[in-house]
């Protein structure tokens, strides 16, 4: 039963490529694990809690994909909470990809960088190298401790558009257009603890692509 | 099994139920239960109405009531310290007290803020106001006079408070009315308990408006308030 007067975020109708964590089972996800480090996934009280142990290359990222090849002014979106210790540089949040391989492969992203207080819009390649910096970065300015609502739209023809809100009602741009050379085929989640040693952990209430 | 009225079945299952519809869902609840008074808005009928908008020059805000909160889009713009307000009519009495609780999201900007408001009047322009707000940029709260909901007096008596003393994600503020003049401010984690931050302070209006507002403060990028009750002490 959901009650709507203190639901985190708003009733939507699940599609195939949907997940509200909901079921207690976290399936329907290919795991990207990068070096030894596998992160615990615990499905539990409508949430994926997903504890990265730490440590593993700098840039590496884990992700969950599903495949998903995005038509023009699709999007995908998430709502989590990030929990973890102030260190360089955790991250969370979005992602697009033509493959789900280890080094190989270009993503791109859209995410909150909690130690840095940014939410950035970047190319990654081989899920483990950040290739071009920050695009259209913006300080992450919600309040702290929240949970995060994150949209990630592919315009087509290598553009991409990245934007936030305090309730997955109203959103507003964040980036403004990027260019990211990638053609997406899979779309998914991500964290990383970017290098630091000690574990961070991604909360995510949901994840939905739009219709 | 005997069902009837007033069986002890009956009465076992009457309380389960009860004490079952009682419950509060610990996961998704975000502040306490109350009965909502005249004043009072929970956001929960998908239409933003009861409210006098205050719009400052050409910028209106977009005010979706949906998901029982009412999420209001401030396209950015607009001059300094202009203020974007939602406002009811009421005479505060000595020790009324308002409340609300709300998210915020925006780019970082000088000067984002959003909170609780007093005033004696509703036109642009003219009158005093009372605002208690996070200052985004600053972190900080700031509890000031304001007049003609365009002019900031941060001079005086003019309050502030590192806004991490807020809490978490939702944010909940109090602002107290304590007569002839004179005001208080309170911070919150939960809508349960309160910590005065501020202390009496000194601010010349005598309150006949109550309500809520968000500024960019002449920043150009848009800003969202999501509002989850706005209330009234009864």
């Amino acid at each position: 039963m959901s009650d709507s007067v203190t639901s985190i975020y708003p009733v939507f109708t699940p599609g195939a490529n949907d997940d509200e964590f909901n079921d207690e089972s976290f399936s329907g996800w290919t795991a990207v694990n990068s070096g030894s480090q596998v992160p615990t996934v615990t499905e539990i009280n409508h949430v994926a809690s997903i504890l990265h142990p730490g440590g593993g290359g700098a840039q590496n990222l884990w992700a969950y994909m599903k495949s998903y090849s995005p038509s023009a002014n699709d999007y995908i979106e998430i709502a989590f909470k990030v929990g973890g210790n102030n260190q360089a540089y955790n991250r969370a949040g979005l992602i697009m990809a033509d493959g789900v391989s280890f080094s190989s492969g270009t993503q791109a992203v859209f995410f909150l960088s909690f130690f840095e207080a940014y939410t950035i819009l970047t190319t990654y390649n081989g899920y483990n190298t950040d290739n071009a910096g920050f695009l259209g970065s913006s300080i992450f300015a919600i309040t702290g401790g929240s949970v995060i609502f994150l949209r990630l739209k592919y315009e087509g023809s290598n553009h991409f558009r990245g934007y936030i809100s305090p309730d997955g009602v109203s959103w507003m741009d964040a980036t403004g257009q990027q260019t990211v050379t990638v053609t997406p085929t899979n779309i998914g989640f991500f964290l990383t603890p970017h290098s630091g040693s000690l574990p961070v952990i991604m909360s995510v209430h949901y994840f939905k692509q739009s219709a | 099994m005997d069902l009837t009225v007033g069986s002890d079945l009956s009465k076992h299952l009457t309380k389960y139920f009860t004490s079952r519809a009682a419950e509060t869902d610990p996961i998704t609840a975000l502040y306490p239960a109350f009965t909502v008074g005249a004043n009072d808005d929970e956001f929960n009928d998908n239409s933003f109405s009861g409210w006098t908008a205050v719009n400052s020059g050409s910028q209106v805000p977009t005010v979706t009531e949906a998901n029982h909160v009412a999420s209001i889009v401030h396209p950015g713009g607009g001059s300094s310290a202009y203020l974007w307000a939602y406002m009811k009519s009421y005479s505060v009495q000595v020790n009324d007290y308002i409340e609300i609780a709300f998210r915020f999201a925006s780019v970082s900007q000088a000067y984002n803020r959003a909170g609780l408001l007093m005033a004696n009047g509703v036109s642009f322009g003219s009158g005093a106001q009372v605002l208690y707000a996070p200052s985004y940029y600053q972190a900080m709260t700031a509890f000031s006079a304001y007049t003609g909901y365009n002019t900031d007096d941060p001079g005086g008596s003019n309050t502030l408070q590192l806004l991490n003393t807020l809490g978490c994600g939702v944010t909940f503020l109090r602002m107290k009315y304590e007569g002839s003049n004179h005001f208080r401010a309170y911070v919150s984690a939960d809508g349960v308990s309160w910590v005065d931050v501020s202390g009496q302070q000194t601010f010349t209006l005598t309150p006949t408006y109550i309500g809520f507002f968000l500024t960019p403060y002449g920043g150009g990028s848009p800003l969202i308030m999501s509002v989850h009750y706005f209330k009234q002490s009864a």
